[in-house]
């Protein structure tokens, strides 16, 4: 039997609806859809728009893009009996993979069920005994060093603090490769790291020459593909992330399309044109700790001693393998967690493997502490920071900054379509056709991250304030400000924090 | 809310407690009967190379195992109630003093003296933890701390204060809040020969203690305020600061004060205690009085939300939350000082104790 | 005619009841001797005419919410002098403490010397009532906060250059947006006044009310009133009435 196109699987979710009175049939829907799902027909003289029904994934340009206000994306649900195993989610992976044999792969972050720690923590508050602290009229400091620092006054000497980074605020825009997103947008995170005194990560890409003017803001990354990394690139940083692993794929490797090879693309990251950028999962130099200390220890040599960051995924034992990775000599550890962001990962792994940040943010930061080396390495923890609230709650567990990647582009026009792999992004965020890549004006965008991080550190403020704590540092790893509800004891063991309550 | 007093001789001019009594008793309206308390230097002459401990215990037999406790890692040079006066508070827990000097020294700490102090106070928390019902509250050398429920007044009369004579002295009247009333919480907190009196609340508590249980401390009494005299033990006996690097370090000024300094030698100094000391700084309203065997200074938040005045005159140093209870302390004080916030006012003896250690300023 | 009462170990409740008894029996000069501490003088007191004379150093919250009396102090203050204050005059022979003035709504506060910190936080005017104070010496951080009507004058009577109006970052008059503040003799550090409060450039004193102010200070303190008039003295205001209108955003779309 021959299953037709519109067969579970090949059938789009969502699909745009025209208000027929409103459209004046100017086609900038059709023109905005990058993903051709839209069509014009003449019918009566007048040209209508038409929806296919097979691509509509919800990105919302069409909506945005609309003069008229004359489309909204609307839900197209497979209407399935309920079942707790066969979701319509499950039914049509079934149905992609019986007519492909592959491995379907998606971008952003696990939207699965698996408990949003974040969402069962709470804040304090101050009552009677201390007064809060009005952040809009009272001194409030969020300023932030990270890396290696001396135990005691007494092992200072030589030490500088401009040995280490300093941050206006414990923000910094996680790593996306240029390749996996383009220069434009690129540029405007290096801008407005630049601005508001905080850093960009610049995953594996290499570093444009556009980008030279913010290297001071950037921590460039050095990952198993080693795309783009040369003597030069070891000049031009504020420090270096040795990348082990990905929340979003723990345990394997990157594969940027040779579609996204284009020009900028193969210059940057030194390969040929078309070419695809396979990364491989393990770096094969690295097979064993003493191998990453290795790796360390040459960045820094080969960059001037530099600080060195380890990226790793929260996986099961990942507090033991944080301390391991400050003995071999890191700076910094950054934690991405079970829900981070990608361009693209199989789904299945995405949504199967690693542990949430919470959950592994409390336990590395204890374990650190528990080993007294707690001050050799900063923690940056990342993977699906959603609010500010969440950055704080991740700073009272331990965190010393935080990462925000899809937050990122979402103040930048993302909808959160999943297709970033495509190379389409209607929002000229995740692609690098230059056509579609004008979309995104840097100016507006530097805007929009600048906003999103005035907002937010505005609202941390608040938060420190109503705690009656005027520094930052007060609020790291203060879990006493914390209380979970409705955590089981281990839960609340793990985490360290008491049951709201007591 | 809570009220301190202080005075300190410097020049180790012993007297009993009637004026520091003057001084908290006048800030009784400070507090609400449920926690008061002295500390005071120089009062067991004779005993000056001994520990002192104080133990408060629930019952006899908690006494008992505290005393077989103490006598398993010390040797007890001496062993005696303290004297209280139980008519004033008849519920009250039984009150006992050691002098000690750790018993094996020898085998246990090869760094000799240096590790004495160490190898106290590890046992004192370990004490504390472990043997139910009982509590060293205090343990320093020629110094000690009585402390209760109970108001001002009360206290002093219980513990018969009138007949100890100590050249510096601190008091404490308490208003409990985030914690219960109980005698072990009431002020001042002891850690060898450092006492501190506080008034406020440490909102930065979880870290402090968390830094602090890294670093070996065990914090026990559920109270805010404990973590302050582990923080000056580990920075200035510990780390070696000075008093004012610890004061800079737990009552830092602004980053955007440190940034616009123009001493870049001050300014350096400055950020890396407040890079380092991150977990120690003390965050939330208070003013803290801190008597060690160097002398006494007070030291309030760096937004000054909570009282403290001073006065120096003809070798004394005074302090207290309100400026009225100076005058308690003496009459005729020719001029207030009134601190700034975040910095401390540091009354130092002319001449370091024979057995004392020197600590910079 | 005046009458006096010892304070000496007297509890606070028991002199506010003795300095009420005066009141009804119609005393309206009444000298307390020897106070020590006692809190709440003249709390609460409405009599317009009574004069109260504190001998020592009074307690918390002198002068709370006091609608007409003249209260002076001979000898410092403590902290939350004139807290609430509706009307009449407090003056401090010496040192004032802490949080001076808050919510003052009328009447005038002079203090002979130096202050604490947070003095004049949220001065306000309603109608005809104009809150005035007038610091001698120097003042601390958070002087004028979320101030929104009055006058408050820091006097700096011996020219210093350092820590006149506090010493932290943005704590001066931040979130003014009411009432004025004058200091005399002092180039403010830019760092200094907070969001909401604009600085006007140097000038004389040439207004009726701070000259008046002053002229008063002088009187009660014996002081020349024409050479500390004659310096320089620097105004803030409040830059607008609604200093942090941009701070919020609707969480939910609407219609402006």
């Amino acid at each position: 039997m021959k299953l037709r196109a519109e067969q579970p699987g090949g059938r789009a979710l969502y699909r745009p609806v025209f208000d027929r009175t409103l459209c004046i049939g100017c086609g900038e829907c059709v023109r905005q859809c990058t993903f051709n799902e839209i069509r014009l027909d003449s019918r009566n003289e007048k040209r209508v728009p038409h929806a296919a029904g097979k691509a509509c994934g919800a990105c919302h340009r069409c909506e945005v893009m609309c003069p008229r206000g004359a489309v909204y994306i609307g839900e197209r649900p497979l209407a399935l009996r309920p079942h707790a195993v066969w979701s319509q989610e499950a039914v049509m992976r079934v149905h992609l993979q019986a007519a492909s044999g592959a491995v379907p792969i998606t971008g952003f972050g696990a939207g699965s069920d698996i408990p949003v720690y974040w969402n069962r923590l709470l804040f304090n508050a101050c009552q009677v005994t201390n007064p809060s602290i009005d952040p809009q009229r009272e001194p409030m400091e969020t300023t932030t060093y990270l890396g290696r620092k001396p135990e005691n006054l007494k092992e200072a000497d030589g030490f500088k603090a401009s040995q280490l980074l300093r941050l206006n605020l414990p923000l910094v825009f996680a790593p996306m490769s240029y390749g996996s997103i383009n220069l434009r947008l690129q540029k405007a995170l290096a801008i407005t790291a630049r601005e508001k005194g905080i850093l960009w990560y610049s995953g594996e890409g290499g570093l444009h020459k556009e980008l030279y003017d913010y290297s001071d803001w950037a921590v460039l990354q050095i990952a198993s593909g080693r795309f783009g990394i040369n003597p030069d690139y070891l000049t031009k940083a504020r420090a270096y992330q040795i990348k082990i692993g990905q929340g979003a794929k723990p345990g394997i490797g990157g594969h940027l399309p040779g579609e996204k090879v284009l020009e900028g693309v193969s210059r940057t990251r030194m390969i040929p044109v078309g070419s695809d950028a396979i990364s491989p999962a393990p770096q094969h130099d690295i097979y064993s700790i003493e191998d990453l200390r290795l790796l360390i220890y040459a960045v820094k040599e080969a960059s001037g001693g530099k600080p060195v960051c380890v990226k790793i995924a929260a996986v099961h034992n990942v507090a033991a393998i944080a301390t391991g990775i400050v003995h071999a000599g890191a700076d910094m550890v950054y934690l991405d967690g079970y829900r981070a962001g990608t361009g693209a990962t199989p789904a299945i792994v995405r949504d199967n493997v690693g542990i949430p940040l919470e959950l592994a943010l409390a336990a590395v930061d204890q374990r650190l502490r528990g080993e007294g080396i707690r001050h050799k390495a900063s923690i940056v923890a990342g993977g699906g920071i959603a609010d500010s609230a969440a950055v704080m709650k991740a700073i009272a567990l331990g965190a010393d900054a935080v990462a925000i990647g899809t937050a990122a582009l979402i103040s930048c026009g993302c909808h959160g379509c999943q297709r970033c792999h495509t190379g389409k992004c209607p929002w000229g965020l995740t692609t690098n056709d230059p056509d579609i890549a004008e979309r995104l004006d840097v100016d507006w965008a530097v805007e929009r991250l600048s906003n999103l991080v005035d907002g937010w550190l505005h609202e941390m403020k608040e938060i420190m304030g109503l705690n009656g704590i005027y520094d930052i540092g007060s609020f790291r790893g203060n879990r006493l400000l914390l209380r979970g509800v409705g955590l089981s004891p281990k839960e609340l063991e793990i985490l360290g924090v008491r049951h709201a309550g007591e | 809310m809570c009220g301190i007093a202080g005075l300190i001789s410097l020049n180790r001019i012993r007297e009993n407690g009637q004026r520091i009594k003057k001084a908290i008793v006048l800030q009784t309206e400070r507090g609400n009967g449920l926690g008061a308390g002295y500390g005071a230097y120089g009062i067991y002459p004779g005993y000056e190379s001994l520990y002192a401990i104080h133990i408060m215990a629930a019952s006899e037999e908690a006494m008992e195992r505290a005393a077989l406790f103490i006598r398993r890692w010390f040797k007890v040079q001496k062993q005696e109630p303290i004297p209280v006066w139980d008519k004033i508070i008849r519920d009250h827990p039984y009150f006992q003093r050691f002098f000690v000097e750790p018993a094996a020294l020898s085998q246990h700490c090869p760094g000799g003296r240096e590790n004495e102090d160490d190898d106290v106070l590890e046992k004192m928390m370990l004490m504390n933890k472990e043997v139910c019902g009982a509590y060293a509250f205090s343990n320093g050398k020629d110094m000690g701390v009585f402390k209760g429920v109970g108001t001002p007044q009360e206290i002093y009369d219980f513990f018969m204060l009138d007949h100890y004579e100590g050249y510096s002295w601190l008091a404490h009247n308490r208003f409990p809040t985030n914690t219960p009333g109980w005698w072990g919480g009431a002020h001042p907190f002891n850690a060898l020969d450092w006492s501190i009196v506080h008034n406020g609340e440490v909102s930065s508590y979880g870290i402090n203690r968390r830094y602090l249980e890294g670093h070996g401390y065990v914090c026990h009494l559920q109270t805010d305020s404990e973590v302050i005299a582990y923080l000056f033990d580990l920075l200035v006996r510990r780390h070696g600061l000075g008093i004012a690097d610890a004061a800079n370090a737990l009552a830092p000024p602004y980053w955007a004060s440190v940034e616009r300094m123009e001493n870049h030698g001050q300014q350096e100094r400055l950020r890396l205690l407040k890079i380092i000391y991150e977990q120690a700084m003390l965050n939330g309203p208070f003013a803290v009085l801190a008597a060690f065997s160097g002398g006494m200074f007070s030291l309030t938040d760096n937004t000054k939300l909570r009282p403290m005045t001073t006065a120096s005159q003809d070798g004394y140093t005074y302090f207290a939350s309100e400026l009225s209870a100076l005058y308690e302390m003496r009459e005729d004080l020719q001029q207030i000082v009134t601190p700034r916030a975040g910095e401390p006012v540091v009354a130092l003896f002319h001449e370091p104790a024979a057995s004392g250690k020197g600590v910079a300023v | 005619m005046s009458i006096a009462i010892d304070a000496k170990g007297v509890d606070y409740r028991q002199l506010n009841e003795l300095v009420r008894n005066c009141l009804s029996q119609g005393e309206r000069h009444i000298i307390i001797k020897n106070v020590r501490g006692q809190r709440y003088l003249g709390a609460g007191l409405t009599a317009g005419d009574l004069l109260l004379e504190v001998e020592g150093v009074p307690g918390e919250d002198l002068a709370f919410c006091m609608g007409g009396p003249t209260v002076i102090v001979h000898g410092h203050g403590q902290n939350a002098i004139a807290n609430t204050m509706d009307s009449g005059t407090v003056v401090v022979h010496g040192l004032g403490g802490d949080a001076l003035a808050y919510g003052m709504r009328g009447g005038s506060l002079f203090i002979r010397d130096s202050v604490g910190y947070r003095v004049g936080i949220h001065m306000k005017e309603y109608r005809d009532m104009r809150p005035g104070v007038v610091i001698g010496g120097t003042a601390g951080d958070f002087l004028g906060e979320y101030m929104a009507g009055g006058t408050l004058i820091v006097l700096n009577r011996h020219n210093e250059r350092e820590g006149v109006c506090g010493q932290a970052d943005k704590t001066l008059a931040t979130g003014i947006h009411g009432g004025e503040i004058y200091l005399f003799n002092y180039d403010v550090p830019g760092f200094l006044p907070g969001t909401g409060a604009r600085l006007l450039p140097p000038d004389k004193a040439d207004t009726g009310r701070v000259r008046s102010l002053v002229e008063k200070y002088c009187l009660y303190f014996g002081f020349d009133p024409k050479p500390l008039l004659e310096r320089e003295l620097v105004k803030i205001i409040p830059a607008d009435s609604r200093p942090f209108h941009k701070f919020y955003c609707p969480a939910y779309p609407v219609n402006s």
